[in-house]
């Protein structure tokens, strides 16, 4: 005889690894013959049709719903299986000994309805987070929105609405932001000041906090935007609400706009907008040429042509003081002797970054340069890499994109996930430099430098017994207020052998001047 | 924040043939030990290791890119949790562990690249000896050990000498009564009896023919003593007399073979750092082997 039991939860969102391991927990569970754990999306359901389940209540669930089939050969095998479901998905707030427990609750709403938050932060599958989005709004809550795969139809309708009520809705695929000193997503330690920053790029964000903090100086408001903010679909509505309040904000003197190019009509819209503001302020549209005029019709916004200089700019204005850059010609002069004593046979460079703002930035840098580098997130179609596994001589890699992440961990999440590509990159003979990104701070890994000091003392290893150099270089995003320790996370690398810089417009330099001092400059495109 | 809450991630970076098998078969282990550096997994007489990368691969092992710093013991993985491959790739290790093989790359043993060998170098012979006598205190077995590569290995009035002696008689008896004496001695997961007898082991077998090894004393009484010593290091001594081992243990003996004299003081130097004594005992083995090879060919005698 066959036992069957269908639980549906509604509204109920798990961890994927977490659904995962109840599965295979139930399907261990002796005299179970089948299992399925998963949202009742379409596929499931026909999954759990397929096992013997007809009922009204399974055609009726949503994707929104939980859905655990069980087939047993034993009643109590059954009830096992329901034991173990209900400890799995409602144990999980189950306190530590000593530790105070979190209040969790069940919706979004019954959270809202306690009263005393300001803002939710959302991180759920893609499909689920338009409508918990909606439901904060509802509740008279800004929205910090994490979630990515978010359609530009809902992301429009939240948007508007959330200006309706006067409500923020940063995001989607908002990675970072910092709201009266509370860092969202992956954010920095950065100290209190008059700088207020409003960006479209996650890492974008944080390498200019980190130079800002870096200077001396400090951030009024960091407020994340989402990367499609600035299209002429959502036309900039979260950008132009968070400049606005920049500009009303009696704690912010300078401000400060990070985003890729802008949609035309709606670049002319903002820059009027700024124009006729009272604060200064710099723009940073990450690869457009900034040429020769860098001040906007009123001469109060000032364009940056990278994210360092704009950080620079910003601080510069902020207090009085003048910088040109973090790193000096001479340093960075010193450094490429440095670095280049340990490529002897020359090579090819390749970039492998968890940011994609920072290996945009160094496409940019290098194509400036005149240095033609292959991509998987190439603007120019002749560089764009199709496979994104594969090289072809310079290559820069951005390891945070969908192709990488799907089913995994973010490599700011588990930085070990660009190890087995850097150490293969490492084995290739025509390699000779090796750069990769480093970011610290709340909600990123523990320990970054760690595992990619073990990976650069590897590929140093691998290089040795090859009988060749290679130069390694490590941009790190941080500032010494974050958990990791600055510090010692650069010490860390620099034990390791790779030189450490904290901008990577520094370190994109660093690679052109070792491409340029090989004597390769322009690559032939395939 | 916390990202460390449960389950935990790791990246494999590189495994050996045997891991190969597993992601294969989708085969289920048992997790057998876990210590600061290493999980070891078992499956009836089998075992895998999983180690962080910096520490080397092998056959059996499987490296992830963790920290220097990090602790296995942070997974809470436990002797006895399951070990399995539900999905093609991933490796659970008890229900909060998973480790992504989708990247890795599969380990080649340094020892495939040595072929035809027919001379033993006396520098890198002297680099070993050096390294070794500058550590003989680490090793029970090499206390009182008077190293001379340049002539017959002076009997130290222990059990190496019975162990030699037995092997030029080529007397079977003799030699498992002295190899009872020599596996399953000494403290820890794999005795210093059982390295120096892996370090012999391994070495040999760069000179035996593998189809003669099953006739050869040394391999029979060193399988006959293997009973009395832990499953898992019982496992090892049965790898290396397979010809595999640990990647630091043959690295060491490749550059001690064909390396240049620098390549092998490092690679011996590395060897001679692992565990409490372990490193010394296995590279005192090594010695042992290349220097009867060198003196008395005995890998190609049939003992």
């Amino acid at each position: 005889m066959v036992f069957k039991r269908l639980v549906i939860k509604p509204n109920s969102y798990h961890d994927s690894i977490v659904l995962m391991r109840l599965a295979r927990t139930v399907r261990n569970i002796d005299k179970v013959v089948a299992a399925q754990v998963g949202m009742a999306t379409g596929l499931n359901k026909d999954a759990v049709r397929e096992m013997g389940f007809v009922s009204q209540e399974l055609e009726t669930a949503t994707a929104n719903d939980l859905i655990v089939a069980v087939v047993a050969e034993a009643e109590d095998a059954i009830d096992n299986a329901e034991e173990v479901i209900k400890e799995s998905l409602e144990g999980s707030a189950r306190q530590e000994p000593g530790v105070k427990a979190a209040k969790i609750y069940a919706t979004l709403s019954e959270a809202a309805s306690v009263g005393g938050a300001g803002i939710a932060a959302i991180s759920v599958p893609g499909e689920y987070a338009a409508r918990e989005a909606g439901e904060a709004l509802a509740s008279g809550l800004h929205v910090f929105l994490f979630s990515d795969n978010v359609s530009v139809e809902d992301e429009v309708r939240l948007k508007k609405s959330g200006k309706e009520k006067g409500l923020f809705v940063m995001g989607p695929d908002c990675g970072t932001a910092v709201i009266g000193g509370l860092g969202l997503g992956f954010a920095n330690k950065v100290r209190s000041g008059r700088i207020g920053i409003v960006a479209a790029a996650g890492t974008g964000l944080q390498q200019v906090m980190a130079i800002i903090d870096r200077l001396g100086e400090g951030i009024s408001e960091a407020i994340g935007t989402g990367g499609r903010d600035l299209s002429k679909d959502v036309g900039g509505i979260t950008t132009f609400m968070g400049l606005a309040f920049l500009e009303s904000d009696p704690n912010t003197a300078v401000k400060v706009l990070i985003s890729k190019p802008p949609h035309p009509s709606v670049r002319d819209n903002l820059i009027r907008m700024l124009d006729d503001g009272a604060k200064p302020v710099v723009v940073c549209f990450m690869g457009e040429e900034v040429g020769e005029a860098r001040r906007s019709r009123s001469g109060k916004v000032l364009f940056a042509g990278d994210l360092e200089e704009a950080a620079i700019l910003a601080y510069q204005l902020a207090t009085g003081e003048s910088k040109e850059s973090l790193y000096s010609r001479d340093e960075l002069d010193e450094m490429a002797r440095k670095v280049m004593r340990r490529v002897d046979g020359g090579g090819y460079f390749r970039g492998l970054y968890s940011g994609g703002t920072l290996c945009h930035e160094t496409l940019t840098m290098l194509r400036r340069m005149g240095i033609d580098v292959y991509s998987n997130i190439a603007q120019d179609r002749r560089l764009l890499i199709e496979d994104p596994l594969e090289s072809f001589a310079n290559t820069c890699i951005d390891m945070g994109e969908d192709y990488f992440t799907r089913g995994k961990p973010h490599p700011m999440l588990d930085p070990g996930m660009r190890v087995p590509r850097y150490i293969a990159e490492a084995g290739r003979k025509d390699v000779g430099i090796l750069l990769f990104d480093v970011v610290l701070g709340y909600g990123c890994h523990r320990d970054p430098a760690g595992v990619m000091a073990e990976a650069v003392r590897e590929a140093g290893r691998i290089r040795k017994d090859m009988g060749q150099g290679l130069a390694q270089i490590a941009v790190m995003v941080g500032t010494a207020g974050d958990p990791q320790g600055l510090e010692k996370q650069a010490a860390v690398l620099s034990e390791a052998g790779a030189e450490v810089l904290s901008s990577n417009r520094a370190a994109a330099d660093l690679v052109s001047r070792i491409i340029k001092a090989q004597g390769g400059t322009r690559q032939c495109l395939r | 924040m916390d990202m460390y809450e449960q389950p935990f991630y790791l990246t494999a970076v590189s495994h050996g043939r045997e891991f190969e098998r597993v992601l294969k078969d989708r085969k289920t282990f048992k997790v057998h030990s876990v210590f600061t550096h290493a999980v070891n997994l078992v499956a009836g007489s089998g075992f895998l290791t999983i180690l962080p990368l910096g520490r080397g691969c092998g056959k059996d092992v499987a490296t992830v890119a963790v920290s220097e710093r990090f602790s296995f013991f942070a997974l809470d993985v436990s002797p006895g949790d399951e070990a399995g491959m539900p999905a093609s790739c991933s490796l659970w290790l008890g229900e909060k562990t998973v480790i992504d093989f989708s990247g890795s790359k599969g380990w080649r043993s340094p020892l495939e690249a040595v072929n035809c060998l027919h001379t033993i170098g006396d520098e890198n012979m002297a680099v070993l000896e050096s390294a070794l006598a500058s550590k003989h205190n680490d090793s029970v077995f090499s206390r009182g050990f008077k190293f001379n590569v340049n002539s017959e290995p002076a009997a130290c009035g222990g059990v190496i000498e019975d162990i030699r002696r037995t092997l030029l008689e080529n007397d079977r008896e003799g030699l498992e009564k002295a190899l009872a004496g020599v596996i399953g001695f000494g403290p820890g997961l794999t005795p210093s009896g059982d390295d120096l007898v892996l370090g012999i082991s391994l070495a040999r077998s760069v000179f035996g023919t593998p189809w003669r090894s099953k006739g050869s004393i040394w391999e029979a009484c060193v399988r006959r003593n293997l009973h009395k010593t832990s499953d898992l290091s019982a496992f090892f001594i049965n790898r290396a007399l397979e010809g595999c081992a640990h990647e630091t243990v043959e690295r060491a003996l490749v550059y001690v073979l064909t390396g240049e004299p620098g390549e092998a003081k490092d690679a011996v130097g590395r060897l001679l750092s692992v565990g409490a004594t372990s490193g010394c005992d296995i590279g005192l083995g090594i010695y042992l082997a290349l220097n009867w090879q060198r003196r008395y060919a005995w890998c190609s005698k049939g003992w």
